[in-house]
């Protein structure tokens, strides 16, 4: 998620959650390993995900799915004519591509 | 035990050109399901969790929202009155009434319990009744909401189980049990 000031969601998403926050500069990190949510400040987005479009409501930005085997995927996005970036073994689908919600394909056990 | 996330869900203008396009990404996609409060969808299932792909297709049958009651379908039409995208997010619960009243009791919102069901079709080309009971969602300081959980909710009615499904109050936050 991407919102301008990530702490002030930290009470609703501890309780929600049943979690303890992780914070640092313009982040906030709440669940455990398949189930984290990241709120991200506007400044911490655009580095996550340059081009994006940020208008400082928070909003869902992006999605990241684990997949079994990443250079599969990358062969069929290519087969399939879908534009997409790879960065530090991450597979970023732009959110034009996926209908506003950018979407990062890792792999498995790397969440 | 932390909670879990149960599904995510990319509203959509368009559901059947959004079909096409998450087929193109590799995902594979359940048939399409009809709500009776006039939004239809595709799921892709994964082992503990989905993607719910959105879309309002009968805005007449949308019911509009109410104080004390959250509706689902409203939410999702008035989301799409600016973009398109994830509009909510709905967590696990294993008792959504219980829920309900604990969110209420923290001051996270109060909305009333509501239960729909469908019939979805199998892969096996039959039918199986799929039923939820949602208490509402919480109000969190952000936008979007909270959901229930699609895949599970067939699996779950597959094997013969009742879904429920509660929603804190966040507009963008619900849960499903």
């Amino acid at each position: 998620m991407s919102a301008p000031e990530p702490v002030a969601h930290r009470a609703f998403l501890e309780r929600m959650t049943e979690t303890t926050a992780e914070l640092a500069p313009g982040r906030l990190t709440v669940g455990g390993t398949g189930d984290r949510i990241t709120v991200l400040s506007a400044l911490e987005t655009a580095r996550r995900l340059p081009g994006l479009a940020v208008d400082g409501s928070p909003r869902f930005c992006a999605a990241r799915l684990a997949v079994a085997d990443l250079d599969a995927a990358k062969r069929a996005l290519k087969n399939n004519g879908v534009d997409f970036q790879v960065t530090d073994g991450v597979l970023l689908i732009p959110p034009a591509a996926s209908h506003g919600l950018a979407l990062e394909f890792v792999e498995q056990g790397t969440l | 035990m932390p909670r879990r996330i149960d599904h995510l869900i990319i509203c959509v203008r368009d559901l059947a050109q959004a079909e096409l396009n998450l087929r193109s990404l590799g995902f594979t996609l359940t048939p399409t399901g009809v709500h009776p409060f006039g939004t239809s969808n595709h799921l892709a299932m994964f082992g503990n969790n989905f993607l719910e792909l959105l879309a309002v297709t009968d805005a007449a049958a949308v019911p509009a929202a109410a104080p004390g009651r959250f509706s689902f379908a409203a939410h999702n039409q008035n989301f799409l009155a600016t973009a398109e995208g994830m509009s909510m997010l709905a967590w696990h619960s294993a008792d959504a009434h219980a829920d309900a009243a604990r969110f209420a009791a923290n001051g996270m919102g109060a909305y009333a319990p509501y239960d729909f069901g469908r019939d979805a079709v199998l892969p096996s080309g039959g039918t199986a009744r799929v039923s939820f009971r949602s208490p509402s969602p919480p109000t969190p300081p952000c936008p979007g909401s909270l959901s229930s959980p699609a895949n599970s909710v067939i699996r779950r009615n597959c094997s013969g189980n009742r879904t429920t499904s509660a929603t804190p109050t966040a507009p963008w936050a619900w849960l499903r049990s």
